[in-house]
């Protein structure tokens, strides 16, 4: 790592004004630098080795103005401005060169300066964008975070309950401030609500704002920005709040703000807490506001809009009904993956339960042993996707043959590796013409791969294409699509009859939930549109140990996890 | 309906197997040949050891041809101890049991006996061997050759046999790449039959057929495992033209030579005319330029046009090309399958 005399005989080469400074035995490069008239320092401590992208503060920043991508923070004494440059983990850089990465970096820190100063209304609008992370630079967070319930952000009066005691982990260790009738309330009854053990901390006004100003640059504006605020809604919001909480007094008072920005909604929360232990009503004027503390809090917002697209879901699934047929290894993992997706309505079919020969490839833990596989994974998914609302039914593919039934789906998932039964069902969908789109999936023994297939009864291309027999033409008794060549002994047997089973693992079992998953949600929003075929290709090592022969499929095989279209010329159904 | 689906109609016309009603007649005639040629041999003092089928038989590829005989190509195995020194002597007794069953035409050929049951629309060859720890030698010579021209000539039949019918060195869907194989030997054949002159065809030999194109072999499966005769056919043939069977003799002639991938190791052609050479060429390069035009042309009655100038009314040309229902259920009872969930 190059010294300080180093750095600093460098950034002069390269037209830098800096020198060296000390901060209490610390020894750190100050950069001088003009923008739009004004003499900005730039500091640098240097550290021993360069791990990310150097840093330089902004010193004094508060003479500078309020800056967006700038956060204020005190340090050895003095004010410093930590600058945002970029996400630190999404830039690499070259630490074997350590004067490039310095010199880099301080360039990058310039350019953000130079247009946060002399582009105001960028800067303005930065600075709402980042309204959030600006909010939390002046949040206390001396206690547990509010969680918040919430869908529509009106104005509403909420109760505010401690966490649970004693609990350090999950949804019980927050404050929990729930909506009334948000989606969410049935789970939160079931699972966390909890109101015998939490006490009633406060009450809590929901205050939508028509108009906002950048967050705070330090707590001691608090008070003057949220009057601020005030003063800037409409006449109607204030007489709300003074009618319905001008006159309700009590010990504190939380407002959950929400408000309009560049990046989406955003909502933030301010606390008060009555100064002399005396039950006041909610501060809407400066002289209210004298009978308080006011801190900023950190609040969660613990709703379908915030969560679900955070995590990659799409709230379009939302009413999307989804029937899984199998709860297998493959069927849980694809259950898993669909509601992670949004899908909601999800009905899980299996008549089997859940075996101690399962745990190793299945979703479920321990817990579930002896439980319905259906209505331990229904239950489990409700747990993890709050919104979920799998149902479970111990049926099994063949008892689904009912037109009324199938007809409320918008996709049905087969993932019960059952070629017998998966064609029986088939021609009981072409005998009733019921048009229900069907993704059929299953994997091979040995690790050689996966298959699914999606059915778009309207479309050409079918299941039974999957199916055509590549000697006769005809309908075929085994898929087409397989790696593994027929009428060969796959299964390992341990203990006897009854107790056979093909040899794969979790590894397969994911990865072919994966493709089938991918074809069920690419489906439902609408990005595949005819009848496809996916398949993955694994190792063929396990296979040739146990001395099975593999289709030219497999050999030929390119495409793997590419969605192809179904058709084939020769199915009887599509032709 | 894909142009495969008529490959596969047309293979299912043109295909003979032991197995076939049609054979019924020559099957039942071999079984009573064979009991009364080990009968003979076995009372003069030469027990037969083994019996096998030789030729297309062996190895299904043999083909329907109206107005052809069936073949019977039956193999005969004595000792070698306790054989003769002569071996148009053990061909004799077998001629005398072929004469005294009413056989037609029973005479003795170089390297086997061979005689025509008219009525029956049969023609039997039976070559005879000695074998020795697995070495078999061929009785060769006809009824008067001098002593140079009879020998116990080596020769691997079952050697042949299991080359052709190998399968080991195809990867994935082996039995599939080996029944296209076969199949594309029975479409080579039916083509010389249908585009020779039967002069001519007798000289293109099935044998030099099978070899040639199972050395050239190129199997197409497209992704469903669905065979694609014609695309094989195509490239198997291009491949025997490319290789270095054919040599170029001047004035547009060509020699052909292909050699037995076993013992004997001797040309199939050994003796052949410029003119069998030439017209081998000349006819390969336009089958090869038709299947061209096939693999180009879209229609399916067009294309079946084409194969039907190509193999004769055997390939159907069917009245649209969207007309034929398909069978849609599979003949198997069950099969195993490897899919799991």
């Amino acid at each position: 790592m190059a010294d300080n005399i180093e750095i600093i005989e460098y950034l002069k080469s390269k037209g830098f004004a800096c020198q060296e400074l000390d901060f209490k035995g610390i020894k750190a490069i100050s950069v001088d630098v003009e923008i739009a008239e004004k003499l900005i320092e730039l500091i640098h401590f240097p550290s021993s080795e360069i791990a990310g992208l150097p840093v330089f503060l902004l010193a004094k920043p508060s003479e500078i103005g309020h800056l967006a991508h700038v956060l204020n923070y005190q340090e050895y004494g003095h004010d410093f401005g930590s600058i945002c440059v970029n996400d630190r983990d999404s830039v690499s850089v070259n630490f074997n060169m350590p004067l490039l990465a310095i010199e880099e970096s301080l360039n990058r820190h310039i350019d953000i300066l130079e247009k946060a100063i002399t582009d105001p209304i960028w800067n303005r609008q930065e600075l709402l964008r980042e309204f959030k992370s600006c909010w939390l630079n002046v949040c206390d967070f001396d206690d547990r975070p509010v969680l918040l319930t919430n869908d529509n952000g009106a104005v509403e009066e909420i109760d505010v309950f401690r966490p649970v005691k004693g609990r350090k982990f999950g949804v019980r260790s927050y404050y929990l401030a729930q909506s009334k009738d948000t989606e969410l309330a049935a789970a939160a009854k079931i699972y966390w609500q909890d109101n015998s053990d939490r006490s009633l901390a406060g009450k809590a006004v929901v205050l939508p704002l028509t108009e906002i100003e950048p967050a705070p640059l330090n707590k001691g504006q608090l008070e003057n920005w949220y009057l601020d605020i005030l003063s800037k809604q409409k006449p109607d919001i204030l007489k709300k709040l003074n009618d319905n909480y001008g006159q309700w007094k009590t010990y504190k008072y939380w407002l959950f703000f929400n408000a309009q920005v560049p990046s989406g909604k955003v909502w933030f929360c301010l606390s008060f807490k009555s100064k002399k232990g005396k039950k006041h009503s909610l501060p809407l004027t400066e002289r209210q506001l004298e009978n308080w503390n006011v801190k900023a809090v950190p609040i969660r917002l613990f709703n379908k809009e915030a969560i679900l697209p955070r995590g990659g879901a799409n709230l379009d699934l939302a009413e999307t009904k989804v029937a899984l047929v199998g709860a297998g290894s493959v069927g849980s993992e694809i259950a898993h993956k669909l509601s992670a997706a949004g899908v909601q309505n999800l009905t899980i079919y299996d008549p089997d339960r859940y075996n101690i020969e399962n745990l190793y490839r299945h979703v479920l833990p321990e817990e579930f042993l002896n439980y319905g596989k259906s209505g331990g994974l229904s239950f489990s998914l409700k747990r993890q996707f709050l919104w979920s609302k799998a149902n479970s039914s111990l049926s099994k593919l063949l008892d689904l043959r009912n037109s009324k039934l199938l007809n409320t789906y918008d996709l049905i998932v087969i993932a019960i590796g059952s070629p017998t039964h998966e064609r029986l069902f088939k021609e009981y969908l072409l005998e009733k013409d019921i048009r229900v789109p069907v993704i059929n999936t299953w994997l091979e023994g040995f690790g050689v791969g996966g298959h699914a297939v999606l059915d778009i009864q309207e479309r050409r291309g079918c299941l039974l294409c999957a199916y055509v027999c590549p000697d006769t033409l005809a309908r075929g008794l085994g898929s087409n699509l397989n790696f593994i060549e027929p009428n060969q002994n796959v299964t390992i047997n341990m203990s006897g009859c009854g107790e056979q089973f093909i040899s794969y693992g979790a590894m397969c079992s994911a990865q072919t939930a994966l493709i089938a998953s991918d074809l069920a949600i690419k489906f439902l929003e609408g990005k595949i549109e005819t009848s496809s075929k996916v398949s993955w290709k694994g190792c063929e090592q396990d296979a040739q140990k146990h001395g099975i022969t593999l289709t030219n499929r497999y050999y030929q095989f390119t495409n793997s996890l590419k969605i192809q279209p179904l058709f084939h010329e020769d199915c009887d159904v599509c032709n | 309906m894909s142009i495969q689906a008529k490959f596969i109609k047309f293979h299912d016309k043109i295909k003979l197997s032991r197995e076939d009603s049609e054979y019924k007649d020559a099957r039942e005639k071999d079984d009573s040949i064979l009991k009364a040629v080990k009968k003979a041999l076995k009372e003069e003092g030469y027990p037969v050891v083994d019996n096998f089928l030789q030729g297309s038989m062996s190895t299904s590829t043999g083909i329907k041809n109206p107005g052809e005989d069936f073949d019977i190509d039956r193999a005969i195995v004595i000792a070698f101890n306790g054989s003769p020194d002569d071996p148009v002597k053990v061909k004799k007794i077998v001629l005398k049991v072929l004469e005294d069953r009413g056989f037609k035409n029973a005479k003795i050929k170089k390297p086997c006996v061979t005689a025509d049951y008219t009525s029956k629309n049969l023609h039997i060859d039976i070559p005879i061997y000695r074998e020795q720890n697995g070495d078999y030698e061929l009785a060769v010579g006809k009824k008067n050759s001098s002593d140079d021209n009879r020998e116990w000539s080596a020769s691997d039949p079952k050697g042949l046999r299991d080359w052709i019918n190998d399968s080991s060195l195809y990867i994935g869907s082996a039995n599939k790449k080996l029944e296209q194989y076969k199949r594309i030997v029975r479409y080579l054949k039916r083509w010389r039959d249908n585009k020779f002159s039967t002069a001519v065809a007798k000289k293109v030999f099935s044998i030099a057929l099978t070899v040639m194109s199972k050395q050239q072999f190129r199997s197409s499966l497209d992704d469903s495992e669905k065979a694609n005769d014609l695309v094989a056919l195509r490239d198997t043939v291009n491949d025997m033209l490319h290789a270095s069977y054919f040599s170029f003799q001047g004035n547009e002639q060509y020699r052909v030579r292909v050699t037995l991938p076993k013992s004997p190791w001797r040309d199939i052609f050994d003796g052949s005319s410029l003119n069998t050479g030439t017209q081998f060429y000349n006819k390969l390069t336009v089958l090869k330029s038709k299947l061209d035009q096939v693999i180009e042309e879209t229609d399916l009655v067009k294309q079946c046009k084409i194969l039907n100038e190509v193999f004769g009314d055997d390939f159907e040309v069917p009245s649209s090309s969207s007309t034929a229902k398909k069978a849609a259920y599979s003949t198997a009872g069950a099969s195993g399958t490897s899919q799991g969930a």
